[in-house]
């Protein structure tokens, strides 16, 4: 008799018959090797676009933040919707970490190193954008509220601005704790292994002193669960609080209470379209398709369509909202969504995240790594998209004689460019030398 | 052809002046031709809701007396299908200095002479070709209605108004008439303790005593102003929020602005530029839409735009509303936009780290950010001009342009109507350093001095005497409104609506009007 169920439906977590010696040489090779063609390229394209970045936010620091196309009525634009786009992406990570962690989702060793760095490079990029959009950055640091002598003069606890402070320094912080405290081991292995001097001082030092004793890894295990403990709240809390940005404001079309749900729902949503991109390419371009095997990906696809069909829902309420509310600024705000100036961005939105999504109801699309790829893009243009059209809600608001349009500048589209420079910079690096799988999960599981 | 600026454009170099919008066409810093929505549409020019937001403008070439100019078209409700308006004294040379030098075009090639040798101001025969080109004009208003049920105007016709006065204080009464307290009683501000809540006794703070020399105690003033106001005015002001509600005893500043006096001129908008140091950006930034006035004047035409007689203009002044429940100041990350125990809403400029915020949720659109160095007055040098231009604002003449009471701002804070508040000070210490009491005009705004028709009335609403009090509790309480009023963010700015001696309000629709009189008499 058997003492323990073994599912014969469930696919390996592992493909290729590997043992632990094997599984350990192919997850370390792309540490200990050189960096392929393949890597440098790619390394070299993400550190031009972030120099380029760099080019253009000292532009607009230098010129002012007129440079960018914004205006009296606009005052927000692709500075505000990128910040929200990339703190969205940068959910998936905390999710797959501490919420599959918790329910002890074997299938997330594949994909929750990647989506963890994923998470601490998104929350960098997003971080970027509300302190250069600031008019005067040289003084960002008054939003902290630190002892001074003005009286002492603190910053407004009242402003959903520095709730968003507090939110994502929060983030970032647990954030990069559970992704550091995950490494540990993994670079103590490189270390063991390594061959050059530098190599073991550098991994030495970065695993501090692990040793794989059984008393360092339930200290280790009890830390994890502590991480996925504090960290599981903060998936609600750090999108619903950027999105008090909005809903707590006057402005119709950002005034609205459905929008924590809604955005937290929508940050899911693209945070798990963004790892499926990456994931992706690095099986490919890493040769790790035995370690991210169809079935993870399919088992992404499926809280996509499940997260993308609650993105739909909050935008046919807001809809039918505007309407049945009878408020003559909700259904204005609305009605200029959907036919005004912007209708285009409105569509967009409604295609990609919406109507496309439905697709992986169908399981041979769900399992086809291009048709994935391709819809992880499009996912992530509709919810780039779902930002912009809310912030356009500005265009057009109470007094007619203010409504003004917006279209970016080369400054807002090259700090755009720049934030996916610097996320690629990032990630490229630490494919190289830090560790892409968890060797330690990959191999008990 | 008119003169836009006076005189045959002698003050054209004014930059103050060129970035004047114009009353009407609402542009800035060029010349062009006005015609009718029909001749437009006609003609391949039609103005539609979504090409608005393009400055792009047809180029059309007028010929007549045997010359040719080319101009941009602005379409203008209103003006007969048959003529063409253009504006002289533009298309000048650079002697006249920088700021008019090669704006526009000069018209004065199309004039001929009448019989007498005299300057002839029109022409009667003249072709008119759209040339199919495009020029960029900087307007800074693209909307023209206010779309019919916005309540941010009230306007009635005389007869309207003569059979039922109450009419617009009745329908806000309506609307907001229901805010009774949470326990279900309404508050009567004359009666209890309702005038003073949890900060009466405390914030007394002397509060320069200047309301009328009848009222030694500022509570008596507060108290005996809610009175005259009526109950639900004050139970929407503290129950229509979730947030305590907070009294300003002693000084509390207010403006009425009449719609019926406003003729739309603009001195306003000049007079506040002068006193308040506020810049000129020219017409590349206007385009941008980040022009900088303090205060403007929204023009909006009500009507059927292919009937030109049809048409009725409306003026609306517009800024800052010194809300007592500003949405511009709990989204301020660092206080940097906070309120005054005086009712104002004032900005610390060096508090400002310019994440328009405030800009963004201000519902009447009235903040004005300096997206750029306009004073060179940040800490980067040469950063006013990306094509290498200097400029002199910083030599020692140039400078006594500016007001000194009032600060420059730097490139990268938010600005906005400070109700003068240098003025204010100065009025209250000169009236300290003599020992009494300001007393009602002592303290007039820029704005309100300059208006050539008084439709700004300004002064201590706690001043049972002042003008301001007079004007919006009991002279004219029937038309006093505050625009936006049901977001409750409780201006202490009122407007008073507008009686047109017309027959019916083009603004609005037959059967609303209809459905008004019908609640009116109810």
């Amino acid at each position: 008799m058997h003492l323990k169920y073994e599912s014969v439906i469930r696919e390996a977590l592992v493909d290729g018959k590997k043992d632990y010696h094997q599984v350990t040489e192919d997850i370390c090779a792309p540490i200990e090797n050189k960096p392929t063609k393949l890597w440098k390229i790619g390394f070299f394209l993400s550190a031009s676009l972030l120099l380029f970045g760099v080019f253009s936010v000292g532009w607009e620091v230098y010129w002012g933040t007129g440079v960018w196309n914004l205006n009296r009525t606009i005052g927000w634009g692709w500075d505000i919707t990128n910040f929200v786009w990339w703190v969205g992406i940068g959910h998936a990570g905390t999710l797959i970490s501490a919420i599959l962690l918790l329910f002890r989702q074997g299938w997330r060793t594949g994909v929750n190193r990647a989506a963890e760095a994923m998470t601490i490079f998104a929350v960098m990029c997003a971080g970027q954008f509300p302190i250069w959009h600031m008019g005067r950055v040289w003084d960002a640091f008054f939003v902290l509220p630190y002892g001074n002598t003005r009286g002492p003069l603190w910053p407004n606890f009242v402003s959903p601005l520095l709730w968003d402070v507090f939110a994502i320094s929060t983030y970032f912080t647990v954030s990069l704790l559970f992704w550091y405290s995950g490494l540990i081991p993994d670079f103590a292995t490189i270390r063991d292994r390594a061959k050059t001097k530098f190599r073991k001082a550098a991994y030495g030092l970065a695993s501090f002193g692990w040793a794989g004793s059984a008393k360092h890894w339930q200290r280790h295990e009890m830390l994890s669960l502590v991480l996925a403990g504090l960290s599981t709240p903060l998936v609600l809390s750090v999108h619903t609080i950027v999105s008090f940005d909005f809903a707590t404001s006057v402005i119709p079309g950002w005034h609205t209470t459905i929008f924590p749900p809604y955005f937290v729902a929508g940050a899911v949503f693209s945070g798990f379209a963004m790892v499926q991109t990456l994931l992706v390419i690095t099986r490919k371009v890493l040769k790790l398709e035995d370690y991210i095997t169809i079935g993870h990906i399919e088992a992404m696809n499926k809280v996509i369509v499940l997260t993308g069909s609650i993105v739909g829902v909050a935008y046919l309420t807001e809809l039918f909202i505007a309407y049945y509310s009878g408020v003559l600024w909700e259904q204005e705000a609305f009605r200029l969504r959907v036919m005004g100036p912007y209708w285009w961005a409105y569509w967009a939105m409604m295609t990609c995240n919406v109507v496309s999504p439905q697709l992986f109801w169908f399981k041979k699309l769900r399992r086809n790594i291009w048709f994935t790829f391709f819809m992880s893009i499009i996912v992530n243009i509709g919810m780039w998209f779902e930002r912009f059209v809310i912030i356009m809600s500005l265009h057009r608001d109470y007094l007619p004689s203010s409504w003004s349009y917006y279209t970016p500048s080369w400054t807002e589209v090259g700090f755009y460019l720049g934030s996916f420079g610097l996320f690629f910079t990032c990630y490229f690096l630490f494919a190289k030398y830090f560790r892409l799988l968890p060797l330690r999960k990959s191999s008990l599981s | 052809m008119k003169s836009r600026n006076r005189r045959g454009a002698a003050w054209s170099n004014n930059p103050w002046l060129q970035e004047m919008p114009d009353p009407i066409t609402k542009c800035t810093w060029d010349n062009y031709v006005i015609m009718s929505p029909n001749r437009a549409k006609k003609m391949g020019a039609e103005l539609t809701d979504l090409n608005e937001v393009d400055r792009d403008k047809k180029v059309f070439s007028i010929k007549t007396n045997g010359k040719e100019v080319k101009l941009p078209v602005l379409v203008v409700p209103g003006v007969h299908d048959d003529v063409i308006a253009v504006a002289l004294g533009y298309g000048r040379s650079k002697t006249v200095g920088k700021a008019a030098a090669d704006l526009g075009v000069n018209v004065y090639p199309l004039m001929g002479q009448d019989a007498t040798g005299n300057l002839s101001f029109y022409a009667a025969a003249v072709d008119l070709k759209n040339t199919g080109e495009t020029y960029q004009l900087a307007i800074t208003q693209t909307h023209h209605s206010y779309q019919n049920d916005r309540p941010i105007i009230h306007e009635y016709s005389l007869n309207e108004f003569k059979k039922d006065p109450n009419q617009l204080y009745n329908k806000r009464k309506d609307a907001l008439g229901h805010y009774t307290s949470p326990d279900g009683v309404v508050h009567h501000g004359g009666h209890g303790d309702a005038g003073h809540d949890a900060h009466g006794a405390k914030d007394a703070h002397a509060a320069q005593d200047a309301h009328g020399e009848a009222h030694a105690d500022p509570h008596a003033a507060a108290a005996n102003a809610t009175k005259t106001e009526e109950d639900w005015q004050e139970a929407y002001r503290k129950n229509g929020t979730l947030y305590p509600n907070f009294e300003s005893h002693g000084m509390k500043w207010g403006m009425s602005i009449d719609l019926n006096s406003c003729v739309g001129g603009g001195s306003c908008t000049i007079a506040c530029q002068a006193e308040n140091n506020v810049s000129v950006v020219g017409k590349n930034q206007v385009l941008l839409v980040h022009d900088m006035h303090w205060i403007r004047i929204d023009r909006y035409f009500a009507g059927d735009p292919t009937k030109p007689d049809s048409i009725q203009t409306l003026f609306q002044p517009m800024l800052c509303q010194h809300c007592d429940n500003a949405p511009c100041e709990n989204v301020c990350p660092v206080n940097a936009t906070n309120h005054s125990s005086e009712g104002m809403n004032q900005m610390a400029y060096n508090r400002c780290i310019g994440t328009r915020y405030c800009a963004n949720n201000c519902p009447y659109k009235v903040r004005r950010f300096n997206w750029r160095d306009w004073n060179e007055a940040d800490c980067f040098d040469d950063n006013v001009y990306t094509d290498g231009r200097r400029d002199d604002i910083n030599d020692d003449i140039t400078r006594m342009v500016l007001n000194p009471d009032v600060t420059v701002r730097s490139r990268g804070v938010m600005e906005k109507c400070s109700f003068c508040v240098q003025r204010l000070q100065g009025a209250k210490a000169t009236a300290k350093k003599q020992g009494r009491l300001m007393k009602d005009g002592e303290a007039k705004v820029a704005c309100q001095q300059a208006c050539p028709t008084d439709a700004i009335v300004f002064g201590n609403v706690n001043d049972r005497e002042s003008a301001i009090f007079k004007l919006r509790y009991e002279d004219q309480k029937e038309r006093v409104f505050h625009v936006l009023e049901d977001i409750h963010t409780l201006p202490n700015i009122n407007y008073l609506s507008k009686i047109r001696n017309a027959s019916e309000v083009m603004s609005r629709n037959p059967e609303e009007a209809s459905h008004g009189s019908e609640k009116a008499h109810a």
